[in-house]
């Protein structure tokens, strides 16, 4: 296995592991908040904000090992040679597409450095850094199986 | 031409090959550097991030995780053995079980592919030992029958819908019963009589002992749906409160009860969720920077426009949307379709005074359908392939049981009352 492979598979393990403790932390912030006001009696106004920034940074991590859906019939059918033209192109354009992402979004956690979330008082900037690192992270996977071919050890949907 | 140009760069980008959340991606940022030069670019992270910020969907995710955690911790083996016991005696045995099992993992489960993926990697190699015939036939019906996933309820395109509409995603998960009631029906009919023609085995007889044992064993797993429709109805939770119950509630009898789940288990069931999950929330992030582009184009007046210019009758406008839904989900994700075709109609089927939530229940069936079709019929493909057939084959053996489908979206789209008498009774409207 080369070096780049090892980087690869570490990378995934990390993203794996952060994407699942985020959904185990929605899970239970959405069941205490229910227990919360049933058991306790005690609403938690700022679960529902909390659970809604943990989401969407689950989305933008998992995002970059998720297997997402596109049409193959072209690709399949095509000779070996302009399939790989085909890949490389998409490739690129998803790089594109996540840098302009990525850096707008800096542009929009300057804009909201003023803006909080009412209940949990935390600031919008930490909304939007998840679209930040989230690109970034999908733009090295999206290089690496361009490089490395597909990834095997990835679960199948 | 802002239109043209959005859609062309879309469809031709996804015909290449590039992952629909690029394609969408990418004809937005087109569109916008082409025609509105003006705005800016910050709009994009904004409409991708805004599209799934919203507390409704992270039912997806939860229900996603209640779904994996069944298949993970034994359900669907009870599942299949509680089917097996009540109908595997009638004509079409396996078959009628897989109808069954699909009824029930639905009411678990909001997706028709991980329906499929739970039902028929069981059962289609069951058949093939049975004596079915090697054609594709198996993998027709499960194909088929997980159209129910997302129609009964829980049900993860009637979450986007509702929160796409504003209708309460309580009464669209109330609305899915009877129609998938009468898919279920529909489809056991056909498979009866192509049982018949076939000459396909039944299962033997289950002694009513072995039916109470089963039912027992499989009666967490039929209580689930029960639990979340009842709860959110009651008002007790939010749907989103009922997916981390129903998910919770999976995790606890698969440990306590069906003692089939461990640790590495829930690890899977986690990671697969969150993925599953991601895919599904980036299409409706770059959805949304889509959707906004083509209300921005103001294409939803000029549709309600030429309505109103045809003069045609409601029947007859219902009929136009339904083919064009058919022709678009032939091509289109659901949940992609859902983003863009919603915006667009809703306010023409308001004016037509068609009620928000039989309206959610004919696109989403509809677009499921589109599951079942070729070209991108994603379904199909998938069940070919754990049948080991060619698409071709699925394809023919999955007419009579999609002619069910689009019978009940026929029944669904002219009889209200299919859709809004449980919703009605329960609100006591």
């Amino acid at each position: 296995m080369t070096a780049l492979e090892a980087a690869r598979r570490l990378l995934g393990r990390l993203l794996d592991i952060a994407a699942a403790l985020l959904l185990l932390a929605v899970l239970a912030v959405t069941c205490a908040q229910v227990a919360a006001r049933y058991l306790l009696g005690v609403p938690m106004p700022w679960g529902e904000e909390l659970t809604r920034l943990l989401f969407v940074w689950l989305v933008l991590i998992a995002a970059s090992r998720a297997r997402h859906m596109r049409i193959d019939l072209v690709t399949d059918r095509t000779r070996p040679g302009v399939a790989r033209v085909l890949r490389w192109v998409a490739a690129a354009l998803a790089a594109g597409l996540l840098g302009l992402l990525a850096w707008k979004g800096l542009g929009l956690i300057e804009l909201t450095a003023y803006d909080r979330y009412t209940a949990l008082g935390l600031s919008l900037q930490y909304l939007y850094a998840a679209i930040v690192v989230g690109a970034a992270l999908w733009i090295v996977t999206t290089l690496l199986d361009l490089v490395l071919g597909p990834d095997r050890g990835r679960p199948r949907p | 031409m802002t239109l043209a140009v959005l859609l062309g760069t879309m469809l031709g980008l996804a015909a290449l090959g590039v992952p629909l959340v690029f394609a969408l991606l990418g004809a937005s940022l087109a569109t916008l550097l082409l025609f509105r030069p003006g705005v800016p670019l910050e709009v994009m992270p904004q409409f991708f991030v805004g599209g799934m910020d919203n507390f409704a969907l992270l039912a997806i995710a939860l229900f996603f995780l209640a779904g994996e955690l069944m298949g993970a911790s034994g359900v669907t083996e009870r599942i299949l053995g509680f089917a097996r016991a009540m109908v595997g005696r009638i004509r079409g045995g396996l078959a009628q079980v897989g109808i069954v099992s699909s009824f029930v993992m639905a009411g678990i489960s909001g997706s028709a592919v991980a329906d499929a993926a739970a039902v028929g990697s069981v059962l289609i190699r069951s058949m093939q030992r049975a004596g079915y015939p090697p054609g594709g036939f198996a993998a027709a019906l499960i194909e088929t029958a997980s159209i129910l996933g997302p129609i009964i309820p829980p049900s993860i395109p009637m979450i986007v819908y509702a929160v796409l509409a504003g209708a309460s995603v309580g009464s669209m998960f109330l609305a899915g019963i009877l129609p998938g009631v009468l898919i279920a029906l529909g489809l056991g009919l056909i498979a009866y009589w192509r049982a018949g023609q076939l000459a396909l085995p039944r299962e033997p007889r289950a002694t009513l002992p072995t039916r109470l044992r089963e039912t027992g064993r499989a009666s967490a797993a039929l209580l689930a749906p029960v639990i979340i429709v009842g709860g959110i109805r009651g008002g007790a939770f939010t749907a989103t409160e009922a997916g981390g119950i129903a998910a919770l509630y999976v995790l606890l009898i698969g440990v306590l009860v069906y003692r089939g789940l461990n640790i590495g288990g829930l690890w899977r069931a986690l990671v697969r969720a969150a993925e599953g999950t991601a895919s599904v929330l980036v299409i409706l992030g770059a959805s949304s920077i889509f959707a906004w582009i083509i209300a921005d184009q103001g294409v939803s007046r000029a549709f309600a426009a030429a309505i109103t210019r045809l003069d045609a009758s409601r029947p007859v406008v219902l009929l136009l949307l339904n083919l064009l839904f058919f022709a678009i989900g032939m091509f289109l994700d659901p949940i992609a379709a859902l983003i863009i075709l919603v915006p667009i109609f809703l306010p023409l089927v308001q004016g037509l005074g068609i009620d928000l939530v039989q309206f959610g229940v004919i696109t989403v069936l509809n677009l499921m359908i589109g599951l079942c079709t070729p070209p991108v019929g994603y379904l199909i493909y998938m069940t070919a392939s754990m049948a080991d057939v060619p698409p071709a084959t699925v394809i023919r053996e999955s007419l009579p049981f999609l002619a069910v489908l689009i019978a009940v979206l026929l029944l669904v789209t002219y009889v209200p009352a299919v859709t809004l008498v449980l919703p009605g009774i329960v609100t006591g409207r």
